[in-house]
């Protein structure tokens, strides 16, 4: 609700200027004044700069750059277009349709620094206004799939320093995942991790359009602030990059995600097929656990894998992947704890026996759990699911050994830390 | 192993024969050879990332281009690597990389490595097969097919004892493409299978899917509307179950204009919980909304806006459903003191996540300010950026509010020259005060980072650079501190062709507040990049 007031507030503050002006966006220009609708360097969309275009020979057609777009102008038409590549000295006249298209090609040399300036004017004399489309065009020697290669590396460098203005430099406003989500997981993944060290194996490089795939395997490791443990991991993932007027800009990423692992569900646009069932890092950026958790199909179920050890009366908790010390009894604080002769689970936790081994069970039962404040007949070889409030959240349980006579337990498990049932 | 040595022979025979034959064509062989020394010390040492050996890492590019064949021009790009360092490769040889290109005035021919680009949600996946497209007059109007393995690596298809490859899976489809001056329409097709029958399969789901998919773009003066309409039919045959049909739909409508001072992006997009595709790129279960505008008043001043708001779990498979959005408004001040390059921006960001049920809710307000401008006749140029954030956390009946500093100063000098030599440098100096949920206090990690430069006209440089991380936490023995350092060198010798040796020495520093992990890492290296070109 409070979205559509918003909605309808900014059209109560706009509607007035619309009614008032036929061309309430002219703020300031008067309607004889030109304008360029669109401006294109050969593939590359420039229709907003602000420092400048940079281009690789991959961006030139044969050598040349060519320019098109469109002028336009409430009064009249546009009779000239006009480009100047040498600050002003020289002017040349585009190739111009009456419907204010123009095209207009040249072959620059790699590595000069062009100020390229165009204006258009009306039949009734009136010009674009002095210094307005002024930027600089430079063409570097580069081709894409280095520049591709060496923006990647200058974010991992980025992230690797926690420089997160830096980072955020080189995503494109397109990305296809989310992107005020990837800012505020960087900002978790700084807060909850340091000592990041990645060390990033290009395999191979495809690209098509102007689009660029990098294929990589990764070896992270990083530290829990929270709990003070390193934690290693290796898999294979992608990211994916676009030519822009600005340089390359990252537009997608795939799970395992190399940068903002806080939020995988928001940020990863697909699961790299290579990797699913691979031991990944994995950060809840509420608790600040960070554990390592199996690489599910979809990006969204990443769900927390592991075997514990718990000696009598300690507890283990899935959600924060910590031991505690308690006192004997049933009042657990923490999701399961072995007693002699008995595993109790914590008040609101509900269990059911199920096939073993869990390594094979993808999803966990909707309904049909027990709200018992223990595990029914544990012991060695029995598997059972878990749902624990609040939430609830969903847990899998297979006993590798249990003594009954001294409450040591070892367990495996499977957590789905996003609420869902599937693992 | 002896396979990939092989096809490495084959390819540099391959490579001599053509050499002689055709004077035009260019033959270029790219390689990089890097000398690896690890030296690992502390108590801590077994935390380190790197392997504590002496390593050798070799990759050579191999390109022909421009090989006329009938009326074909043709290409070969292959990137082999020997390494024996595990951490890159178990095995000692590979292909990264292999692509052969054809290409007449209407015709596409890809083998090896090809980008399968049908459309973002049927598919735009690197697979290893071959493509094919005929274009109908020009490149806007052309009929494109593709179909391959998305195995990962070559090692994949050669090598089956691999303990890291994946179940096999295939795939590959068919994309039809018209455009008129206005408007372009693609029609698409992709089909993809899991080889159930895999031994690498273990307990994995087999996927089968079909995905028809149809792409629109109208373009008219100023503005770009586009979408994007897909359908999936998935078979899953889960490992210890029975099997299930799933059926989605995603869809999406792309709006870009630009009203003289006034832009205008939007975007919508819903992809329902089933939709699975194999290929292409989606993320399942949303629903989302987004307008970004700008509004330049003129050449001083401008206006930008931003509305996200998505919401989840449209099948409420979990427990709750939740909803974020996000709104952000802000201004840019150009052209200050009188300074072309100068820009300041102020924005405010609120974001919120809320949950249907109630039983959580989520809200940061941001304030930012960012000013960039350049100095000594634009020599220098340096960016200041500073945000606040207020982070109120709501689980159940309880309250949490957390507010964050973050500050980030970054300084860049586009050099001296002295004689032959162009000296540069620069500075970053960033600090975060996050507010810890368990002491309420500040958690402060600073860190600073200076590198200077000088290269010469000859291709030669040297360099070296500092960095400094310190996290002091108000969590009792988290602490830690990072000192790196690094120096290092590059000559470009002529008999190189263009080629140059790198070395350098950098001394990793990790010291923590439970001393028994500390440790540091030198780490020596030698790269070496050396062309070979006809």
């Amino acid at each position: 609700m409070k979205s559509l007031k918003t909605i309808i507030l900014l059209l109560i503050l706009f509607l007035p200027n619309i009614s008032a002006h036929a061309a309430w966006w002219e703020f300031g220009r008067e309607s004889s004044e030109p304008y360029f609708t669109s401006l294109q360097f050969n593939s590359l969309d420039s229709a907003r700069l602000d420092d400048g275009i940079v281009l690789s020979p991959d961006d030139l057609q044969s050598g040349s750059i060519v320019v098109r777009g469109q002028a336009q102008v409430g009064r009249g038409d546009i009779g000239l277009v006009e480009i100047s590549i040498d600050e002003g000295k020289k002017w040349e006249a585009a190739k111009l349709d009456d419907r204010g298209m123009f095209t207009w090609e040249f072959k620059p040399e790699m590595g000069r620094d062009y100020l390229f300036q165009i204006r258009a004017i009306s039949t009734t004399g009136v010009s674009t206004g002095a210094e307005e489309n002024d930027f600089h065009l430079l063409v570097l020697s580069i081709n894409g799939t280095a520049e591709a290669k060496d923006t990647f590396r200058k974010m991992l460098d980025a992230y690797t320093h926690k420089n997160r203005s830096g980072f955020m430099d080189f995503v494109s406003n397109s990305f296809e995942g989310n992107i005020s989500a990837l800012e505020d997981a960087l900002v978790d993944d700084f807060r909850w991790l340091d000592s990041i060290a990645i060390q990033a194996n290009i395999t191979r490089v495809v690209s098509n359009h102007g689009v660029f795939e990098l294929y990589f395997t990764y070896n992270r490791q990083v530290r829990s602030m929270r709990s003070g443990q390193f934690l290693k991991d290796s898999a294979a993932s992608v990211v994916g990059f676009r030519r822009t007027a600005k340089g390359m800009k990252l537009v997608r990423m795939s799970a395992p995600l190399i940068f903002g692992v806080s939020d995988t569900a928001n940020i990863a646009t697909y699961v790299t097929g290579q990797a699913v069932g691979q031991n990944v890092l994995t950060l809840d950026p509420f608790t600040g656990s960070a554990s390592l958790g199996s690489q599910g199909e979809t990006a969204s179920a990443s769900s927390t894998s592991g075997t514990q050890f718990l000696t009598l009366n300690q507890s283990y908790n899935f959600d924060t992947d910590s031991v505690a010390n308690e006192g004997p009894g049933p009042a657990v604080q923490g999701d399961i704890k072995p007693e002699v002769g008995v595993v109790f689970t914590r008040n609101g936790v509900g269990a059911q026996g199920i096939t073993c081994p869990i390594s094979s069970t993808t999803s966990a039962p909707a309904g049909g759990y027990l709200a018992q404040p223990y595990l029914l007949n544990a012991q060695a070889g029995k598997c059972f699911a878990m749902e624990m409030l609040p939430g609830p959240m969903y847990a899998l349980v297979e006993i590798v050994s249990y003594n009954m006579a001294t409450g040591d337990l070892t367990f495996r498990y499977k957590y789905q830390p996003s609420g869902g049932r599937n693992f | 192993m002896p396979v990939c040595r092989n096809i490495t022979l084959a390819s540099a025979v391959f490579l001599l024969s053509f050499s002689s034959a055709i004077a035009e064509t260019t033959y270029q062989v790219d390689n990089r050879t890097a000398l690896l020394n690890y030296t690992i010390t502390g108590p801590g040492k077994a935390q380190s990332f790197y392997d504590p050996k002496a390593r050798i890492y070799h990759e050579s590019d191999i390109q022909i281009l421009d090989l006329p064949l009938g009326n074909w021009n043709g290409s070969l790009l292959t990137t082999v690597r020997y390494t024996d360092s595990p951490q890159y490769d178990p095995n000692y040889t590979s292909i990264q990389n292999l692509a052969i290109h054809l290409t007449d005035p209407q015709n596409n021919i890809d083998a090896g490595d090809v980008f399968a680009n049908l459309s973002s949600y049927s598919m735009m996946k690197g697979i290893k097969g071959v493509g094919f497209q005929h274009n109908f007059g020009d490149d806007r109007n052309y009929v494109r097919t593709t179909y391959g393995t998305f195995d990962g690596q070559w090692a994949y298809l050669f090598l089956n004892s691999r303990v890291d490859e994946p179940m096999d899976r295939f795939g590959g489809g068919i994309r039809v493409q018209g455009a008129t001056d206005d408007l372009t329409v693609g029609a698409n097709f992709a089909q993809v299978a899991d080889r159930a029958g895999d031994s690498k399969r273990g307990t994995s789901n087999v996927y089968r899917q079909i995905l028809p998919a149809f792409d629109w773009e109208y373009r008219s003066a100023g503005m770009v509307l586009s979408g994007e309409h897909a359908f999936s039919r998935t078979r899953l045959l889960p490992y210890a179950s029975t099997s299930q049909s799933l059926r989605g739909s995603a869809n999406r409508i792309v709006f870009r204009g630009r009203f003289r001072a006034f832009s205008l992006n939007g975007n919508v997009e819903q992809v329902t919980s089933n939709f699975i595709t194999l290929g292409g790129g989606a993320t399942p279960d949303r629903v989302r909304y987004n307008a970004r505008a700008d509004w330049r008043l003129d050449r001083q001043w401008q206006l930008f806006g931003n509305y996200d708001q998505f919401y989840n779990n449209l099948s409420k498979q979990l427990s709750t459903r939740t909803r974020y959005e996000t709104t952000e408004a802000g201004i840019i001040r150009r052209h200050l003191f009188g300074s072309r390059a100068s820009a300041l921006t102020i924005s405010a960001r609120s974001r919120s996540k809320l949950t249907d049920d109630g039983s959580s809710t989520g809200r940061s307000h941001r304030l930012r300010l960012k000013y960039k401008d350049r100095a000594f006749n634009n020599a220098l140029n340096y960016t200041l950026d500073y945000e606040r954030l207020l982070n109120k956390d709501k689980s159940g009946v309880s309250n949490t509010y957390l507010s964050n500093n973050l500050y980030h100063l970054s300084v860049g000098h586009r050099g001296y020259n002295i004689g032959e030599w162009k000296l540069s440098g620069d500075l970053d100096f960033g600090r975060q005060e996050l507010q810890n949920p368990t002491t309420a206090k500040f958690d402060v990690s600073d860190m600073l980072r200076v590198s200077l430069r000088a290269n010469g006209s000859d291709g030669n440089e040297l360099g070296a650079s500092y960095d400094l991380g310190s996290n002091r936490v108000t969590v009792a023995g988290s602490g830690s501190r990072q000192n790196r350092g690094l120096f290092y060198f590059t000559v470009a010798p002529k008999i190189l062709h263009g080629g140059s040796i790198r070395s350098e020495y950098s001394l990793n520093d990790y010291r923590f507040d439970d001393v028994t992990r500390n440790y540091r890492e030198g780490l020596l290296q030698v790269l070496i990049n050396w062309k070979l070109k006809k």
